[in-house]
């Protein structure tokens, strides 16, 4: 493998002020990223203080083995949710290592609304352990939870994927034998009662730890029984009487200690074991990624500057070089890991789409997972392409994706849209991870094209009713359009509402899929199975 | 931070935490780092490694309270206990013996007053055909049976209360 | 020779005795109490007796057990190594009427020797100085009042006693009447015998003793001098031969008089005399031991002998092995003791399991031991566990030489006293020779422990957790590519 050529002039204005734009953009991202970690009302760190509790990001830190990584998951989710959204949807998703075990970690956050669940927690936390399905990975839970946040119960409780899928996730978890562990914190109430109980070990700290169907409260209203928190379901009652809980604890502390020891009996899993080469740090600096992205969503770039930035020695084998060359593919290894890269260059012509479906299987036919680099306008419209097939092509491409058992990651380097996005393996196509830079924007078309469509249909709409055509309507709705779109395509809008596994700082990008990739191992690979390609 | 190592030497406290693994093991002792290489166990209880690069070679053993190291001639004896044990809040009450099942009392080899230590059979039981030996979880002393030989008892029955240690 | 012996004695002694006896083709026979069922002088020898006693010590002081025990398998001798029955005169009395040789002294000369208020009648009758002393026999009041005349300060002893135990220095006549009194009611405790009796005590004095060897038949052999004036509340902690800075006619004066006093006892086989010398070199007979030294193997390594083979043909032949002028002295030994014990809470005995036991190379140092790793080590016996000998050309060669063995001395589960001996070694006062037995109160600033620097601290938690299994895992077994990534978090 060669290494790639850097045609990028560091000295030049363009990449020094894309650098000044786009370290901005990760000033922004890493100052969100704090708050909605640690800033919390002064009240909320009192009372948790005042209950002998450690703030959920202790506990976690204290789970964690030292000296090792912690890949968090979308720690905006929920940011632009307005009232139906909290700090990081009050919950700590992510995988990390535990006594030399990959686990995925859910934690409520009681230190923000009490750790209760909105709608945006219930779809993260069912996305985690999607990812502990997917991926085989044990889960770690972190119990301290209000419960559901019962003025928005609609949007929480009765769908396919609210709350119940949660306890759905665990129990098919469970079945397919990957194992879970609750320790408890604080209060696990109704749902959040499963939780523990469909967990394979639990471990449960005294006086603060409480699992019920329904708490003194609810008892109280249903039965007239009055009964204290620990009476109901304290930690001397699961442990010693009813069972629902295993291991008691005198402090958070302890039952942090038991549960790594519990971690530490676990079996090894078994990764699947692809190739892998020795690691090698890429040749060119990584910090160079903040000039070479544009300032500009139409504004292009070469794929390949970031490829050569993010992978071992900046060393790629590439496939098919001069053909569909809006398409780059090839091989390349990233922290040692032999993976295929897909990346644009470009809207996807005809021969790019064809390439890229023939490099799908090459892929699978290797055991290499695929990597796509996604920076998409969408497939070439028009007469020519339509006449060419450019459909059935794009149909090919989206019929390998599907078809792929490699383990596949999706980067939202910059652009993503329309039918781009699924030829692109979008959020829809089960990537087992999904990751945005912060200067990525998506949608279904671009904001312009979109405001000028719904401008140009409102005008035919208004002529075919004969009725006066101002220039001042037809402004109104491309810049209401625009505005609205514009809102909704920010990579902050995609993470909150959960349309990826985070927004990732382009310089963290190396250690995210280094991560993603070895946990995605954990999954044994099944066999490729396609269906019709349409020729 | 994560879960650190907690020692005492004289008389200073000291934490010891992993900082990193790779590419090269660096360990914090109170904030310092100290690159160490080359960890050998040359027996089962002998060691070598080097700390910023020099050779040191030490002796290791442990039991219930304490490591016991002995490096350049010297011997240290520190107080350790694992961390589920430090994380424990003060000894468990074991002031009141409880029959953990249904049973009769065949014989009691203590009364109130007497002294016991540790794993003395106090009372002995029969339940379900067997017969099981009420051993003393503590040393101490005796403050009231309340039990009788012969007589019977439900699970959860308070056999013996052993005067509450200060 | 003997065809078969039992070793009346359990740990170190029990094993020295048991490795000659093997070695001349004896077939050996170890006694023993429940709580050494385990201990290695068992392992070690032919043949293992339990003795049935309430507390292990009551188990080797059982003379009439341990007689019928050596009769049930028939033996011919009996070695009673040091401590315990070594000096019952009555023991060497019933083991000799069971028509069983007894290794050691006749029962009379035991009786005589063994007494320190007879022995230092003797002693005075022989010629031998004696440091003025006044015997209490009955009146107390009479005894201070004859004390007082000998002078201040004044050392007051039990007169039955050995080592340490109801001892203590009377600096002034007021305290006289009440330490006497302590002293008496310690000697009844320890002894069955509040004798007690008051000599002039000599500030700074060494203590100096001679190996004799008798026949029975009045011919006496010396192997040369000990030095045993390193010791802590009377007790010995590390001997040497030759003794240090003693001119060739002081030495031969008190060896002769050793022998003189020997002969005159009609002294059978192995036996020490013990001195005490003055600063300015006069010497006093202190007492006579009946029975193997500890600090034996000082004397083997100096002379070339083995002192239990000695005792053995002795006791066969009454004959000696050596004439006195094959006796030489060569080079110079040190022996420390190695004490379970903690030596900076008041030399408190430590208890619990030997969980590490490393010993230097024997080619280097000789390690007497009744100890192996696993064996729990309790308050039943002295906390005395095994000795550690060096011989080289010079003392100061043996200095640096047993310095080293001790640092390769490991000894982990139990306190020792393995550092403290190091720091005596190391002391410069030692390496001077300037010792008394008052050398460890007078410098115990000195040898107290050298704080640590920051790093030899951080070495010291670094070995600790290190040796912790959970550390090593965490340290070496994070898989890749976490361990790689290291502590990272995407902010």
């Amino acid at each position: 493998m060669s290494r790639i050529k850097s045609k990028i002039q560091t000295e030049s204005t363009e990449f020094q002020s894309n650098y000044i734009h786009n370290k901005g953009l990760a000033d922004e991202l890493r100052q969100e990223q704090h708050d909605a970690r640690y800033k919390r009302p002064q009240k909320d760190v009192d009372r948790l203080a005042a209950h002998g509790k450690m703030m959920p990001r202790e506990r976690l830190e204290k789970l964690l083995d030292p000296g090792t990584p912690f890949l968090e998951f979308s720690t905006l989710a929920g940011s632009r949710a307005g009232d139906a959204g909290s700090s990081g949807a009050s919950c700590i998703t992510g995988i990390g290592v535990v006594s030399g075990q990959e686990v995925v970690i859910i934690g409520n956050d009681s230190s923000i609304k009490g750790g209760a669940w909105y709608p945006l927690t219930v779809k993260k936390i069912v996305r985690a352990l999607d990812i502990a399905i997917e991926n085989r990975l044990p889960v770690v839970h972190l119990c301290d939870s209000a419960g559901g946040f019962l003025p928005l119960q609609s949007e929480l409780f009765p769908d396919r994927y609210m709350a119940g899928r949660m306890f759905r996730n665990q129990s098919t978890l469970s079945k397919m034998n990957v194992k879970q562990l609750a320790l408890v914190f604080g209060h696990c109430t109704a749902g959040g009662a499963y939780v523990p109980a469909l967990s394979d070990y639990s471990v449960i700290v005294k006086g603060t730890g409480a699992v019920f169907l329904a708490g003194p409260p609810l008892v109280k209203a249903a039965t007239g029984e009055i009964v204290t928190a620990d009476d109901l379901g304290g930690c001397d009652l699961h442990t010693q009487v009813s069972g629902v809980c295993d291991y008691p604890a005198d402090t958070e502390e302890e039952a942090i200690a038991i549960g790594r020891e519990i971690v530490e009996q676990w079996e090894k899993t078994t990764k699947w074991n692809i190739r892998k080469d020795a690691v090698e740090e890429p040749y060119y600096d990584v910090d160079e990624l903040y000039g070479i992205l544009p300032t500009d969503i139409k504004k292009s770039f070469d794929i390949k500057e970031v490829i050569a930035r993010i992978v071992d020695g900046s060393k790629f084998h590439e496939y098919q070089p001069v053909y569909g060359t809006t398409m780059v593919c090839g091989f390349a290894n990233i922290w040692g890991y032999k993976v295929g890269i897909l990346g644009n260059n470009g809207v996807i012509f005809n021969d790019s789409a064809l390439k890229a479906a023939h490099f799908i299987e090459l892929c699978n036919q290797n055991n290499t997972p695929i990597l796509f680099l996604q920076n998409v306008t969408g497939f070439m419209v028009g007469k020519e392409y339509e006449a060419k097939g450019i459909s059935k092509d794009g149909a090919k491409l989206i019929q390998a994706i599907v078809g792929s058992h490699v383990p596949k990651f999706t980067l939202m380097c910059h652009g993503s849209f329309g039918a781009g996005n699924y030829g692109m393996c979008g959020r829809a196509y089960d990537p087992r991870f999904v990751f945005s830079w912060p200067n990525h924007q998506i949608g279904i078309m671009g904001g312009e094209q979109a405001a000028k469509t719904l401008a140009d249909v409102k005008k035919r709409q208004l002529e075919r009713t004969g009725k006066k055509v101002e220039q001042k309507t037809l402004d109104k709705v491309y810049e209401e359009t625009l505005e609205a779109f514009q809102g909704q395509m920010s990579a902050y809008y995609a993470t909150s509402e959960l349309w990826d596994d985070g927004i990732i700082n382009p310089i963290d990008t190396r250690n995210s899929l280094g991560i993603a990739i070895s946990a995605s191992l954990n999954a044994q690979p099944g066999e490729p199975g396609y269906g019709i390609f349409r020729f | 931070m994560s879960e650190s190592y907690k020692f005492n030497l004289d008389e200073k406290k000291y934490e010891v935490v992993i900082s990193k693994c790779h590419p090269e093991l660096t360990i914090l002792v109170n904030g310092t780092a100290f690159a160490v290489d080359d960890l050998t166990q040359i027996s089962e209880n002998h060691f070598s490694m080097r700390i910023n690069g020099q050779l040191k070679k030490f002796w290791w053993t442990q039991d219930e309270e304490a490591i016991h190291l002995r490096s350049d001639g010297r011997t240290y004896i520190l107080p350790y206990l694992d961390h589920i044990s430090a994380t424990q809040k003060v000894a468990k009450n074991e002031d009141i013996i409880k029959a953990n099942m249904p049973g009769l009392v065949v014989s009691i080899n203590c009364r109130a007053g007497s002294k016991v230590s540790a794993g003395d059979v106090l009372i002995v039981i029969e339940s379900m055909k067997m017969q099981i030996n009420i051993t003393a979880p503590r040393d101490g002393e005796v403050e009231s049976v309340h039990a009788e030989t012969n007589s019977a008892f439900q699970k959860n029955a308070e056999l013996i209360s052993l005067k509450a240690q200060e | 020779m003997f065809k078969s012996i039992l070793i009346a004695n359990r740990g170190e002694i029990a094993c020295r005795v048991i490795r000659t006896a093997k070695s001349l083709g004896l077939r050996t026979v170890a006694v023993f109490h429940h709580a050494d069922r385990k201990a290695p002088h068992v392992n070690l020898a032919d043949v293992s007796i339990q003795l049935f006693a309430e507390t292990p010590t009551a188990a080797y002081l059982d003379s009439e057990q341990i007689i019928k025990a050596a009769q049930s398998v028939s033996v011919e001798c009996l070695h009673p190594g040091y401590g315990f029955l070594s000096e019952n005169a009555d023991f060497a009395k019933a083991v000799e009427a069971a028509r069983i040789a007894f290794i050691g002294p006749q029962s009379e000369v035991i009786k005589l020797m063994g007494d320190k208020i007879l022995s230092r009648e003797f002693a005075e009758k022989c010629g031998v100085p004696v440091a003025p002393s006044v015997t209490q026999d009955g009146d107390l009041s009479s005894f201070v009042k004859e004390a007082r005349k000998i002078g201040f300060p004044i050392l007051i002893k039990a007169a039955a006693g050995g080592g340490g135990k109801g001892m203590s220095i009377v600096h002034d006549a007021d305290s006289l009447e009440r330490l006497a009194k302590t002293a008496m009611g310690e000697a009844e405790r320890y002894f069955a015998d509040s004798r007690i009796y008051a000599e002039l005590y000599i500030e700074n004095p060494r203590h100096i003793e001679v190996q004799v060897l008798g026949d029975g038949e009045g011919n006496v052999i010396h192997l040369y001098e000990r030095e045993c004036s390193i010791q802590r509340r009377f007790q010995k902690v590390i001997e040497e031969s030759p003794a240090p800075s003693l001119s060739g006619e002081l030495r031969d004066s008190i060896c002769a008089a050793a022998v003189d006093l020997s002969k005159k006892a009609n002294y059978l086989n192995a036996g020490t005399v013990e001195f005490i010398l003055s600063p300015n070199d006069d010497f006093y007979f202190l007492e006579m031991n009946t029975r193997l030294q500890v600090e034996h193997p000082i004397t083997e390594l100096v002379c070339s002998v083995d002192l239990v083979e000695a005792q053995l043909r002795t006791a066969y032949t009454r004959k000696l092995p050596w004439l006195q002028k094959e006796i030489k002295q060569s080079g110079h030994a040190i022996e420390c003791r190695i004490c379970c014990e903690e030596p900076e809470n008041d030399f408190r005995p430590a208890t619990g399991i030997i969980k590490v036991l490393a010993t230097p190379n024997p080619d280097d140092a000789r390690f007497d031991s009744g100890i192996e790793q696993g064996q729990i080590i309790s308050a039943a016996f002295d906390s005395m566990v095994g000795k550690l000998i060096c011989h080289a050309e010079n003392r100061n060669l043996a200095t640096k030489k047993i310095t080293e063995a001790l640092d390769e001395l490991v000894l982990l589960g139990v306190s020792s006293n393995i550092d403290y001996l190091g720091r005596i070694l190391r002391n410069s006062n030692f390496a001077k020779a300037h010792i008394h037995t008052g050398f460890l109160t007078d410098n115990e600033g000195e040898l107290r422990p050298v704080e640590l620097a920051e790093d030899e601290v951080a070495c010291v938690l670094l070995a600790a957790s290190l040796g912790l299994k959970d550390f090593r895992t965490l340290s070496f077994d994070t898989p890749e590519p976490y361990a790689s990534i290291g502590e990272w978090r995407n902010l």
